[in-house]
């Protein structure tokens, strides 16, 4: 099933429709500014990527497959920290802008990466699939410089990683390297996330030996969550119940 | 007898030290003080073996036999010690051994367990000599990896403003792709020596990478931030392990990889990063108003001097770098020492509860005067030397140079003339503690540190000498 998926039509996952979709969803957190929208554009967007390396360019299924599950395991461990702090923080901060001019910067860095294409070599990729890398690598920039908030400063590291990560398992198809750069997006994920929390400034600071490794004095205080199926289950169930209220709760992120 | 190999006996010891610390957590200072001077001599003892006698070498009082050259690993990895490497893993372990002594002093505000794993882990990639790619080239993820652990004790159990923390993994993300790429380029050299676009290619991207591993201005962000916002010890161990490590591929890069120099542009691209970013420091520094924020552009400012002298590659330059890096070592431990006492008597570093500071913890504040104006060249303090050299050498190059690292530096030096205003001026805060006494022993002693190094910056040159000659 799962090679089935990362491994049928060359073709179609090599063809400029595709390519554009990918590269729309990939500007989703962007464009809207939520993290909603953002972390399954993410994921989205690796699976396409995934596929495109896979069915195009020959690496075995069981690599993009892994990417993925790297991914899902990032994107989870970032929105844990989501779920502990959703009565913190008002919902645009960080927000650069509004949603037109951002569609203005967006498309003049399409027209770039259009342009500028051509001239640019990255070995062994075709032209559709190198646009859509420099793409991603543009996006990611473009949020990283336009964020105020870690959640986004994530998510743009971790597209980064994305883009890289794909085009690394093509010209280096070695399994120390494939793993080396998923080690790095869940360390990435991970001090994200602990950022995340560090963001609130709604804990107290509490004295304890600098040996235990308390890593935010008063966490315990949170909402507790004990266990990962719950953590899965709240977690689906928050963000589509958010999605769904996101007009109506100006708190929203 | 047991015999080992020197990785396996260093990761053991560090295992060791850090379960010592666990154990001992209910006595953390002394137990911090005594990792820290364990480290210390650890390195020492390191400084001084042979590494040139292959023959076993027994530890004293333990039942091991030590192979100083054999190796170690796995997966395709290989661990080993080698005259090149020697000075950068002893270096970093007098750097973690201060930086666990350091925080025995006063309380650290940071996870030194933590920092001991990251401290390992630059230790690593130091001894890595085999890799399935290249190790200069496999160097930024592993760089990029360590940087984000090091987040965590640069931030631990502190709130607020933490974007900032998170630019310091920028320049080893972004340098990831650039290298990986010039690793592709240079296997197909062999493959088609005709073609020289594919060697020139090589060499730039390449460049680029280093230049983006050196996190020049633009990509200096975190530095002044984690100076500004982090317990000064994490944020200093922080900054010199990244830096040190990184100094140390480009030098290796540029051994291995001739064509770096032949065929890039980054002679040119150093020098003019180099200049921007020592300027920057120095204007940055004379417009701040937070001691912390301006070590870290008196930090900026040392930084962009030693681009500056790297941008040569040549027999000339390498000693005054390795020599203005090793009295940056001194300087911003130094630094540290006194900022780390101001920061827990105050509260925070804000100028309000500074004012008069200089009153009740002179010993204190005397330390990280010294050692932040070490950082700007001042005279009497410990880099008086090397900037002293380092403008001699620019000047016979081009006397502009020499002119423009004078007047920042003067720039940085104003920003200090202002804050011993503040400092020695009329004492607001009169509830502010006094000095305390194991305060006072470390600040005297980094004091007397910087003395000795003005006075006779010779007690360098044999560990220089021998640096250099491990390079070559």
């Amino acid at each position: 099933m799962v090679a089935l998926i990362f491994q049928s039509g060359a073709d179609f996952w090599s063809s400029l429709p595709i390519d554009i979709l990918l590269g729309l969803a990939a500007s989703l957190p962007l464009v809207f500014w939520d993290w909603r929208l953002a972390l399954p554009s993410l994921l989205l967007v690796q699976l396409g990527v995934g596929s495109v390396v896979s069915a195009a360019y020959g690496l075995s299924w069981p690599w993009p497959a892994l990417h993925f599950g790297v991914l899902l395991l990032a994107c989870l461990i970032l929105l844990l920290s989501i779920l502990q702090t959703d009565d913190v923080r008002v919902d645009h901060r960080g927000q650069f802008s509004s949603f037109l001019f951002r569609l203005l910067v967006l498309g003049m860095a399409a027209l770039l990466v259009w342009q500028a294409g051509s001239n640019i070599s990255l070995p062994l990729l075709d032209d559709a699939a190198k646009r859509l890398f420099l793409w991603l690598m543009i996006l990611a920039i473009l949020t990283l410089g336009l964020t105020e908030t870690v959640l986004f400063g994530g998510i743009a590291l971790l597209l980064w990683l994305v883009a890289v990560q794909a085009f690394l398992s093509v010209l280096f198809p070695v399994p120390t390297l494939i793993i080396l750069l998923g080690i790095l997006q869940l360390l990435v994920a991970l001090a994200c996330s602990y950022l995340l929390l560090a963001e609130d400034d709604a804990l107290s600071s509490a004295l304890s030996p600098a040996t235990d490794l308390v890593l935010l004095p008063g966490a315990g205080r949170r909402r507790s969550i004990t266990a990962g199926a719950q953590v899965l289950c709240y977690g689906i169930a928050y963000w589509f119940s958010s999605l769904l209220h996101r007009r109506q709760w100006p708190g929203a992120r | 007898m047991i015999q080992l190999a020197f990785p396996s006996f260093l990761f053991s010891l560090l295992l060791l030290v850090a379960i010592a610390i666990y154990l001992l957590r209910r006595w953390e200072r002394w137990a911090f003080a005594l990792s820290g001077g364990f480290l210390n001599l650890l390195g020492v003892w390191l400084w001084r073996l042979p590494l040139d006698e292959p023959s076993l070498t027994r530890v004293a009082y333990l039942p091991i036999a030590l192979r100083l050259d054999a190796g170690g690993g796995g997966y395709g990895f290989r661990l080993q010690l080698t005259p090149s490497n020697e000075p950068v893993v002893v270096t970093l372990l007098l750097l973690l051994g201060t930086g666990m002594m350091l925080a025995a002093m006063a309380n650290p505000g940071f996870s030194p367990g933590l920092v001991l794993l990251v401290g390992t882990g630059y230790t690593g990639v130091a001894l890595m000599v085999a890799a399935p790619l290249p190790p200069v080239l496999l160097a930024p993820i592993f760089l990029a990896m360590l940087m984000t652990i090091s987040l965590f004790p640069a931030q631990i159990g502190r709130l607020g403003n933490v974007l900032d923390p998170l630019r310091a993994i920028l320049p080893p993300l972004l340098a990831v792709p650039f290298v990986l790429l010039a690793a592709w380029h240079m296997e197909q050299i062999p493959l088609n020596p005709q073609d020289t676009s594919v060697a020139a290619d090589a060499a730039d991207l390449l460049a680029v990478g280093l230049l983006l591993l050196l996190a020049p201005v633009p990509l200096h962000g975190a530095q002044p931030q984690l100076c500004e916002s982090s317990p000064p010890i994490a944020a200093a161990l922080t900054i010199l392990f990244y830096q040190t490590l990184v100094l140390y591929v480009v030098y290796l890069a540029a051994t291995t990889y001739p064509l770096l120099r032949d065929s890039s542009s980054i002679n040119l691209w150093l020098t003019s990063t180099g200049i921007i970013t020592l300027v920057w420091g120095g204007l940055a520094a004379a417009g701040t108003g937070h001691p912390g924020r301006l070590w870290g552009y008196a930090m900026l400012h040392d930084w962009g001097l030693i681009l500056l002298l790297l941008s040569a590659f040549d027999e000339r330059s390498r000693p005054l770098v390795i020599s203005l890096f090793a009295l940056r070592l001194v300087s911003t431990l130094a630094a540290a020492t006194g900022l780390t006492q101001l920061r827990q008597a105050t509260g925070d570093l804000n100028l309000e509860s500074l004012q008069g500071v200089g009153t009740r913890l002179p010993w204190s504040t005397i330390a990280f005067l010294l050692g932040s104006l070490g950082l700007a060249g001042f005279p009497l303090t410990a880099g008086f030397s090397g900037h002293w050299s380092a403008l001699q050498a620019l000047a016979e190059v081009d006397w502009r140079f020499a002119a423009i690292v004078l007047i920042s530096s003067g720039s940085v030096i104003f920003g200090f003339a202002r804050m011993v205003g503040i400092f020695f001026g009329g004492l607001d805060n009169h509830l502010l503690p006094k000095e305390r006494p194991v305060g006072v022993v470390f600040s005297v002693a980094a004091i007397l540190l910087i003395a000795s190094i003005a006075i006779a910056p010779q007690l360098l040159e044999g560990p220089i000498a021998k640096t250099l000659f491990a390079l070559d």
